[in-house]
């Protein structure tokens, strides 16, 4: 019998081959422990990817009077914290491949790229998220979405990424590859990019 | 007038506390709870306060730092109530030293259209 091809498919805003560099990753192994025993660690990542990449911008005030460096941190500390607690909640804990996330300031944006391996169902049900987010306007998909959850208590709710894309600009990119050697398992990458003044 | 139960809820990381006084919510800290189940005493705290203080009830973020969009989703569901059940009147209170308050509260305020959203 014959392994299955791997099979890739991209949604959005992708871009494959990036120049490397100002860059940092942090990768996390999969833990054995209950989520919550290691849920804190998400925030402390984020806050200090936000620190490490505030270093590259000045303290000064921006064309609408707000200051450049704490818009910066602001976003960096927001974004790779929604993409890591997504990252730790659809992963896959028996997987040997660790979550990724790394952050890249290239010359007029930051570029996040989030990993991680699921199982076909999450898998699935996220690339339905990505057929319905890029055939809607996000802004009205963020609301619907939010009247839609008062009546549900679905666990996903969706809002994160469309506040990346509808507060902060963000363009967002996802990418599912199908493993040849683990055909019930994908590695889902995603890419959020955000313009910044430098 | 309605008793508030629970008073206060507090961590390391946040802190939430009902005023009877004043008819506010202060949240401080870092909210970023890994669900809408975690976020549950938050949520029923809010509806609690708000009931007791149907005139004029007070949401105070002006020192919440961070706030993840499960926080988000929470704060937009209690919004929703409010609208839904039309007679709570809420002044919702940020800070513009805060950048994702700036960007996300309004959003607050077109799920609530009767919400007064002060930015300091």
């Amino acid at each position: 019998m014959s392994l299955p091809l791997s099979q890739t498919k991209i949604y959005g805003f992708f871009e494959d081959d990036l120049p490397r560099s100002q860059f940092l990753q942090l990768q996390f192994s999969m833990s054995s422990l209950p989520i919550k025993e290691y849920w804190r660690n998400n925030s402390i990542s984020a806050d200090f990817m936000a620190d490490y990449f505030a270093t590259f911008f000045p303290s000064s005030l921006n064309a609408e009077g707000t200051d450049i460096k704490e818009e910066v941190k602001s976003a960096v500390s927001f974004i790779a914290n929604e993409l890591l607690e997504n990252a730790i909640k659809f992963g896959d804990d028996t997987s040997d491949r660790p979550v990724t996330i790394s952050l890249q300031l290239l010359h007029d944006k930051l570029v996040f790229v989030a990993t991680n391996v699921s199982r076909d169902r999450e898998a699935q049900a996220f690339e339905k998220y990505w057929e319905l987010l890029l055939a809607s306007n996000p802004e009205t998909l963020y609301f619907q979405l939010l009247e839609q959850n008062v009546e549900s208590d679905t666990k996903v709710s969706g809002i994160g990424f469309l506040t990346m894309i509808n507060d902060y600009g963000a363009s967002l990119g996802c990418k599912f590859e199908r493993l040849a050697d683990a055909p019930d398992l994908s590695v889902i990458t995603i890419m959020v990019q955000v313009t910044v003044q430098n | 007038m309605e008793i508030v139960r629970v008073k206060e809820l507090a961590t390391d990381d946040y802190r939430i506390a009902y005023d009877p006084d004043t008819g506010t919510v202060k949240c401080s800290g870092t909210l970023r709870l890994a669900g809408m189940e975690d976020y549950e005493p938050i949520a029923q705290l809010l509806d609690a306060a708000a009931a007791a203080h149907p005139s004029a009830f007070t949401l105070d973020l002006e020192q919440l730092e961070y706030l993840n969009s499960s926080g988000i989703n929470m704060l937009s569901k209690f919004a929703i109530r409010l609208r839904q059940k039309g007679t709570v009147t809420m002044t919702l209170r940020g800070t513009k030293r805060i950048p994702w308050q700036t960007k996300s509260l309004k959003n607050l305020q077109r799920l609530l259209p009767s919400l007064s959203l002060v930015l300091d």
